[in-house]
Order: structure tokens, then C-alpha cells, then sequence
């Protein structure tokens, strides 16, 4: 079996891509979740 | 129930995802740059640096959701329920990433984006199951069902572990056999340990995020709960 070789690195790439475009959704949406629940709270805190 | 402050959960949390941006950045060098190609895959062989990280990250959630939701099912504490959330989701995050990494790393190497070989189609299952907890939260109201039923999905969900780790032993098919340290480059070798350090420092960083927010979550609906309808208020 030959090398697939150089040619190929553009799945390299879109492996990384995809990997890190994942992660950093994942992180921002978790962020702005987080924010909101800590408004929620502080917010039915302020009520009670 | 406390809302106040940080909790320890996401001050580690905040410690591993700090730990895990130089290590990260060091292993992306490593992976992309140091470490020689492959001798048969040649460049594409550096998926591996993402793939099987996501494997380990994958793996280390989902033990953390299993052993959550049996302690949960044993002492019923809402912390435990919390933290088999946190799991599961970040093992379906990763265990994703593992899938679509896998695929694009199969069509160069094997001509096909996906084919149904026992590690494969393992892995989609237990990805369906895990993606099964998450629907089955959504659609109960009460979170002592949510949690109880939630931790027999994810203990069911587990079983599915073992058998995709062992699926290229028992049944040998188009998938590789695990490698071993001794059958690999040595610096293959250590590009590949610095990424799995930082992909399990940023689950546990994830792991702890999502934690926090299934606490403030929870606490916001205990104060929502109105006794007297025994439901939300309005």
C-alpha cells in the first residue's frame, strides 16, 4: 500500500476544523447557559 | 440550596480548563508540526491527534456519568444528578467529534466516509443511547423522575462501553486493533499523551461548566415550584 500522503491534508485540516468548531460551540453555548441560570437565580434570590 | 458563590466543582473546573490552553496549543504543535507523518497514511495520519483524544475524553464523561447516576440511584442526591448531566452530555459532545473525525480520516484511508463495521456502528449506537438520555430529561417535568430515569438510561448507556473497546478484538473487520506504545513512533507517542492530557483536562473543565449550570438550573426551579398547585407559578 502507497502513502496518501501530502495530498490529503485538507482532511487533516478539516478533522481539526471540525473538532475545534464543535468544542468552541459547545463551550460558548454552555457560557451564555451559565449566565442566564446565574441571572435566574440572583433574580428569584432578590424576589424571596 | 446554595446559588451563591462557586461552587469547588467549578473552581477545579476553571483550574483543569486553564491547564488545558497551553497543553493544547503544545500538543497541536507537536501533532501538526514535530511528529514525522505516517509511513504508509503519510499526512493524514495526524488526524490521530484529534481522534483518539476525543475517545479518551469521551470514555473519561461517560465513566463520570455512570458513577454518578449508580451513587445517584443509591443516595438520591440532587450533586450527583448534577454531575451525571454534566457527564453525559460532554461524552456526547465528544463522542461526536470522535464519530466525524473517524469519518473523515476513513474516506482517505479506506474510500468511504462511514461504513458498517462493528466499531463503528458501536459507536453510533452509543452515541443514539446517550443522545436518548438527553431527549428522555427533556421531556420529564418532575426531577426526581427526570433523575431516576436519566440514571438508568446513562447505566444502560454504559454497557455499550466495553463492547465498543473490545468490538476490533471480537469481531476483526475493517477497524484497527488498538495500538500500542512499543509499535509507534516515540514521538508519535508523546504528541499523542499531550493531547489526550488536554482533551481530558477540557472535559473536566466542560464537565464542571455544565455541572454549574444544572445547579443554578435546579435551584431556580425548586424557588419556580409553587406548593400550593403543586406546579410552576406563573
Amino acid at each position: 500500500m502507497g502513502s496518501v500522503g501530502v495530498d490529503n491534508f485538507g482532511f487533516v485540516v478539516a478533522a481539526y476544523v471540525v473538532t475545534a468548531t464543535f468544542v468552541i460551540a459547545y463551550t460558548w453555548r454552555l457560557t451564555r447557559r451559565l449566565a442566564r441560570a446565574r441571572q435566574a437565580a440572583a433574580g428569584r434570590r432578590g424576589e424571596a | 440550596m446554595s446559588t451563591s458563590g462557586m461552587s469547588s466543582v467549578a473552581r477545579l473546573g476553571r483550574v483543569a480548563g486553564l491547564l488545558a490552553l497551553p497543553i493544547v496549543a503544545v500538543g497541536l504543535y507537536l501533532g501538526l508540526v514535530w511528529a514525522p507523518p505516517d509511513a504508509m497514511m503519510g499526512q493524514v495520519q495526524r488526524i490521530m491527534y484529534v481522534h483518539f483524544p476525543s475517545w479518551i475524553a469521551t470514555a473519561l464523561a461517560y465513566i463520570v456519568g455512570f458513577v454518578c447516576s449508580v451513587l445517584y440511584l443509591a443516595r438520591r442526591r440532587p450533586t450527583l444528578d448534577y454531575m451525571a448531566q454534566a457527564g453525559v452530555e460532554v461524552g456526547v459532545l465528544f463522542n461526536t467529534t470522535g464519530l466525524i473525525t473517524g469519518s473523515i480520516w476513513g474516506r482517505p484511508t479506506w474510500g468511504v466516509w462511514w461504513t458498517w463495521d462493528p466499531r463503528l456502528t458501536t459507536t453510533a449506537i452509543m452515541l443514539v443511547i446517550f443522545v436518548g438520555y438527553l431527549l428522555v430529561r427533556a421531556f420529564l417535568d418532575d426531577p426526581e423522575a427526570r433523575g431516576r430515569v436519566g440514571a438508568l438510561v446513562a447505566i444502560m448507556g454504559f454497557l455499550t462501553v466495553p463492547i465498543v473497546y473490545f468490538s476490533v478484538r471480537w469481531w476483526r473487520t475493517l477497524h484497527q486493533v488498538q495500538s500500542s506504545p512499543n509499535t509507534v513512533d516515540h514521538s508519535m507517542v508523546i504528541a499523542l499523551r499531550v493531547m489526550m492530557v488536554a482533551f481530558a483536562l477540557g472535559a473536566c473543565y466542560l464537565m464542571s461548566r455544565r455541572y454549574e449550570v444544572a445547579r443554578l438550573e435546579a435551584a431556580v426551579e425548586l424557588l419556580d415550584f409553587d406548593p400550593e398547585t403543586e406546579g410552576r407559578r406563573g
